[in-house]
C-alpha cells in the first residue's frame, strides 16, 4: 500500500467537517426548540386549601393544605432515598409506578445510595448543581444545608398546625424557625435482651434490667455462666456516641448536651462525669461488654446479638427486619428477643428513662427545576398511606400518629417504641457542625475506653474542641 | 498542504480522548486549582480570592502536619518492605523448581483481588476477637492475648501497611521477574568462569542491570501508595484517633465530614503537585530507558 492511499483525501476531509457542522447544527436547533417547549421559568400556581385525604385503610385521615397546582407539562424530578439499596427500592418502585399513575406528566428518576455512601454522594450532587428535587437527609445536614439557604422553606406549602398534629417529631424539622423538612424515618432506641441468654445465665427471661445496677449484675451473671458477652457496647467512629446520648437523656430527663448560642457543654458536668464513668466502668472495670468496643459499629453489633453472643443490646426498630426473619415474633411468649426500656439510673432516686430518637427528613434542594412536581412528589411519599409502606418495609416507627392505628404498629414489639418516644431527645445539637461534633465525642468515647485518656482530660480537651464549632 | 494534512491525523484521531479526558480530569483540577486559591464558604459557589492563605492554613494545620509526616512514613515503610521482599521473591521464582509456575500464579491473587474485597477480607482477618491472624498467632504461641490490630492507635498503621504489603507485592515481583528474565544468561556464566560466588553476581551483574525496573517500580507504588485511599477507609476511616488518617483520608474527611472547604481543597493540590514532582522524576531519569 502506497503512502498515497494512507493519506485522507482532501474530499474525505470535507465530508467529515461538514458532516460535523451540519450534525451540529441539526442538534443546535432542536436542542433549541426542545428546551423551548418547556416554558422557560414556571409559576407557583397558588391553590388555597386544596385538601388531600388520605386513602390508607384503617388510617384516620389526615389533612395536608396545599399550595400548588400539578404542573400542566411532561417534566422529570429525582427523588433521593438514602439506604439499604434492596429495601429502598422494595418501596420506592411501587411508588414511584403509583405517583407517575396519578401524575402521568411527571416522571421520577429515583437515585439509590447507601448510607455508607450517603455524605459523598449528597455533597457531591449539589456541588455539582444536580441535587435530587426531593432528598431525604440526615437531620444534621438538614441543618447545614438550610444554613447555606440550599433548601425550600416548607412552611410556606405546608399547614404546619396540621403537621404538628400528625408528626410528633415536627420540632426537629425547623431551622431558626422554619420549617425545612418532614419527618421521614423516625426511630428511637429501646433495649432489647437475649431470652435464651438470660435462661441459661440463670435469670428471669421475663424480667429485664430495670436500673444501671441490674443491668451490670445480669450482665457479670451471663459472662459468668454462658459464654456470651453481657452488654453490645459500640465504640466507632460514627455509633459510639449513641449510647453516651441514651443514658445522658435518661439521667439528665432529655436535657440538651451542648448550647451553641452561648457555647455551654452541658456534659462538663457531674452528670456528664456519672455517665462517661457509667461506660468507662462498664468496659474496662466491670469488663461486662464484649471486649475492644473501638472494633465494632452497632451494625456490627447486631449479628453478634441475633446470634446470642450479646445478651443485652442497645438498638432501634432498624434492627426489628433482621430479628423477625430470624425469630418468631407473633407471640411475645415464645419469642426469645424480648424489648423493653432503657434501664433508668436508679429506681428511687432517678426512675427516668429517656431514648434518642433520630429523624431524617425529607425535604426540597432549591436547585430543584420544576417545584410544582416537587411539591406533588414530596406531598405524595409523605402521605399517610406511603409514609406507613415506609416505615413497615424499612423496619420504623411510624412517622404519623396515625400509623399507629395500623394492624402492624399494633404489635407487642412496636409498645416498648411508643414508650420510649415520650421520654425521647433528638440527636444532639441543632448547629452546622453537627456532624462534627459527633465525631468528636465518638473520638472521646473511643479515648476513654481505650484508656488513652482520663475522664477529667478528655472532657476537658473535648469541650474546648466543641466550643470551636459553628 | 499534504504535510500539514499528515501531521494533522495523529491529532485528528486522538481528539476525542483529549476532549474526554479534558471533561473529567483536566477541567475539575483546574477548578480545584483556582478554588484552592478562594475562601470557599460552600461546594460550587465561588468564593473570595485570598491568595495564598489557605496554603498558610494549611501549613500551620497541626492535623495536616501530623497527616503529612505520617503519609511520608506510611509512604515509604510500605515501598521499602515491598521493594526489598519483592526482589528476594523475585530471585526466589526467577529459579527453576516444581510447581514454580503454580506458585508464579497464585502470587498474583492479591494484585487482582479488587480493592474492597481486599479490605474486606483484611477487616476480618485482623479482627481481635474472629480474626484468623490473631488466631494464628496465638496458636503459635507468638501472642497470649488477641491483638487490636485495627482499633489501637499504635498497631494500627503496622496493620495497614501489612495490608499494602500484601496488595503491593506481587507487582513488585513480576517487575523484577520481568527484569532478571531480561538479563543475558551469558554474564553469569562468564562470571562464574572469572569465579565469582553468588553474592557477587548479584552485586555486579544482577543489581545494576535491575537499576531501571528497580526505580520504576519504586517511582509507581510510591505514586500509588501515597494516594491511596480505599482500603485504609474500608479497614480503619482514617482512626482510632487519625491514627491512619494519611492525606487522601485527611482530605476526604475535611470535606466530607467536617465540611471544611478550603484546606481540602489545597490539600488536593499539593498531593498533585507532590505526585507530578515524583513523576517528572520518573520520565526525566527513567522515561526515556
Amino acid at each position: 500500500m502506497t503512502s498515497e492511499n494512507e493519506k485522507v483525501s482532501r474530499r474525505d476531509w470535507l465530508k467529515f467537517v461538514g458532516g460535523t457542522v451540519v450534525g451540529l447544527v441539526v442538534g443546535g436547533v432542536l436542542g433549541y426548540f426542545g428546551g423551548a417547549a418547556k416554558p422557560a421559568e414556571k409559576t407557583v400556581t397558588v391553590e388555597k386549601t386544596k385538601t388531600i385525604v388520605s386513602t390508607v385503610t384503617s388510617v384516620s385521615p389526615t389533612t395536608i393544605t396545599t399550595t400548588t397546582a400539578p404542573p400542566p407539562t411532561p417534566t422529570t424530578v429525582r427523588i433521593f432515598r438514602p439506604g439499604t439499596v434492596e429495601k429502598v427500592r422494595k418501596w420506592m418502585e411501587d411508588a414511584v409506578k403509583e405517583f407517575e399513575k396519578k401524575y402521568p406528566n411527571i416522571n421520577v428518576e429515583p437515585v439509590y445510595c447507601g448510607w455508607g455512601e450517603y455524605s459523598t454522594k449528597i455533597r457531591s450532587l449539589v456541588a455539582s448543581g444536580q441535587a435530587p428535587d426531593v432528598a431525604m437527609i440526615w437531620i444534621g445536614d438538614v441543618y447545614y444545608y438550610a444554613d447555606q439557604d440550599a433548601l425550600i422553606p416548607l412552611d410556606q406549602y405546608f399547614d404546619v398546625e396540621e403537621l404538628k398534629k400528625s408528626y410528633p417529631t415536627l420540632n426537629a424539622c425547623f431551622w431558626k424557625g422554619t420549617l425545612y423538612g418532614i419527618p421521614a424515618s423516625v426511630g428511637n432506641f429501646v433495649f432489647f435482651y437475649h431470652k435464651k441468654v438470660f435462661e441459661k445465665a440463670g435469670l428471669d427471661p421475663e424480667k429485664p434490667p430495670r436500673t444501671w445496677d441490674e443491668m451490670v449484675d445480669y450482665a457479670r451473671q451471663i459472662q459468668e455462666n454462658t459464654d456470651s458477652y453481657g452488654i453490645g457496647i459500640p465504640g466507632d467512629a460514627i455509633t459510639a456516641k449513641d449510647v453516651f446520648t441514651i443514658h445522658w437523656y435518661t439521667l439528665t430527663k432529655v436535657k440538651p448536651e451542648y448550647d451553641p448560642e452561648t457555647k455551654t457543654v452541658y456534659w462538663d458536668s457531674s452528670e456528664g462525669r456519672k455517665v462517661l464513668k457509667f461506660l468507662y466502668d462498664l468496659v474496662n472495670t466491670w469488663k461486662v461488654t464484649q471486649p475492644d468496643p473501638l472494633s465494632y459499629s452497632r451494625f456490627d453489633l447486631r449479628p453478634l446479638f441475633r446470634d446470642g453472643k450479646i445478651a443485652m443490646h442497645f438498638d432501634g426498630p432498624w434492627i426489628l427486619p433482621m430479628l423477625k426473619e430470624a425469630f418468631d415474633f407473633s407471640d411475645p411468649e415464645k419469642c426469645p428477643i424480648g424489648i423493653t426500656r432503657i434501664p433508668s439510673v436508679d429506681e428511687k432516686s432517678y426512675p427516668y428513662s429517656a431514648s434518642q430518637s433520630g429523624c431524617d427528613q425529607w425535604v426540597i434542594f432549591k436547585q430543584t427545576k420544576d417545584l410544582d412536581a416537587a411539591l406533588e412528589l414530596l406531598k405524595f411519599v409523605t402521605s399517610p398511606e406511603w409514609q406507613y409502606k415506609h416505615d413497615v418495609i424499612y423496619g420504623q416507627i411510624p412517622a404519623r400518629v396515625e400509623e399507629y392505628e395500623e394492624q402492624e404498629f399494633k404489635q407487642w414489639y412496636y409498645e416498648p417504641f411508643k414508650e420510649m418516644l415520650k421520654n425521647s431527645g433528638p440527636p444532639q445539637p441543632v448547629m452546622i457542625e453537627m456532624t462534627e461534633y459527633q465525631r468528636l465525642m465518638c473520638e472521646m468515647l473511643q479515648k476513654i475506653y481505650a484508656c488513652e485518656m482520663e475522664i477529667e482530660d478528655a472532657i476537658k480537651a473535648y469541650a474546648e474542641k466543641i466550643k470551636k464549632l459553628r | 498542504m499534504d504535510r500539514l494534512k499528515g501531521r494533522a491525523s495523529p491529532y485528528f484521531f486522538i481528539l476525542p480522548t483529549i476532549t474526554l479526558i479534558m471533561f473529567i480530569y483536566f477541567i475539575p483540577l483546574f477548578e480545584t486549582i483556582i478554588f484552592s486559591f478562594m475562601d470557599m464558604k460552600q461546594l460550587g459557589v465561588v468564593g473570595e480570592f485570598v491568595g495564598l492563605r489557605n496554603y498558610e492554613n494549611l501549613f500551620m494545620n497541626e492535623e495536616f502536619q501530623y497527616s503529612f509526616t505520617l503519609t511520608v512514613f506510611w509512604t515509604f515503610t510500605s515501598v521499602g518492605l515491598i521493594i526489598l521482599v519483592g526482589l528476594g521473591l523475585a530471585l526466589a521464582l526467577n529459579e527453576k523448581f516444581p510447581g514454580n509456575k503454580i506458585v508464579r500464579t497464585l502470587s498474583l491473587i492479591p494484585w487482582i483481588t479488587p480493592a474492597s474485597i481486599c479490605a474486606v477480607f483484611w477487616r476480618w482477618a485482623l479482627h481481635p476477637a474472629f480474626g484468623s491472624l490473631n488466631f494464628i498467632l496465638k496458636s503459635l504461641g507468638v501472642i497470649s492475648g488477641p491483638l487490636r490490630f485495627l482499633s489501637d492507635p499504635r498497631l494500627a498503621i503496622f496493620a495497614i501497611i501489612l495490608v499494602r504489603f500484601w496488595r503491593g507485592l506481587p507487582f513488585a515481583v513480576f517487575c523484577f521477574l520481568a527484569g532478571l528474565q531480561s538479563i543475558p544468561e551469558e554474564l553469569y556464566e562468564a562470571a562464574e568462569i572469572e569465579g565469582a560466588t553468588g553474592f557477587y553476581k548479584f552485586r555486579y551483574i544482577t543489581l545494576p542491570l535491575l537499576r531501571g525496573v528497580i526505580a520504576m517500580t519504586t517511582t509507581l507504588l510510591t505514586i500509588w501508595t501515597f494516594q491511596l485511599f480505599d482500603i485504609i477507609f474500608v479497614l480503619t476511616g482514617g482512626g482510632p484517633f487519625s491514627s491512619t488518617e494519611i492525606i487522601p483520608i485527611f482530605i476526604f474527611l475535611t470535606l466530607f465530614r467536617r465540611y471544611d472547604i478550603n484546606p481540602a481543597l489545597s490539600g488536593g493540590v499539593l498531593v498533585v503537585t507532590f505526585l507530578l514532582i515524583i513523576s517528572f522524576i520518573y520520565f526525566k531519569f527513567f522515561g526515556r530507558r
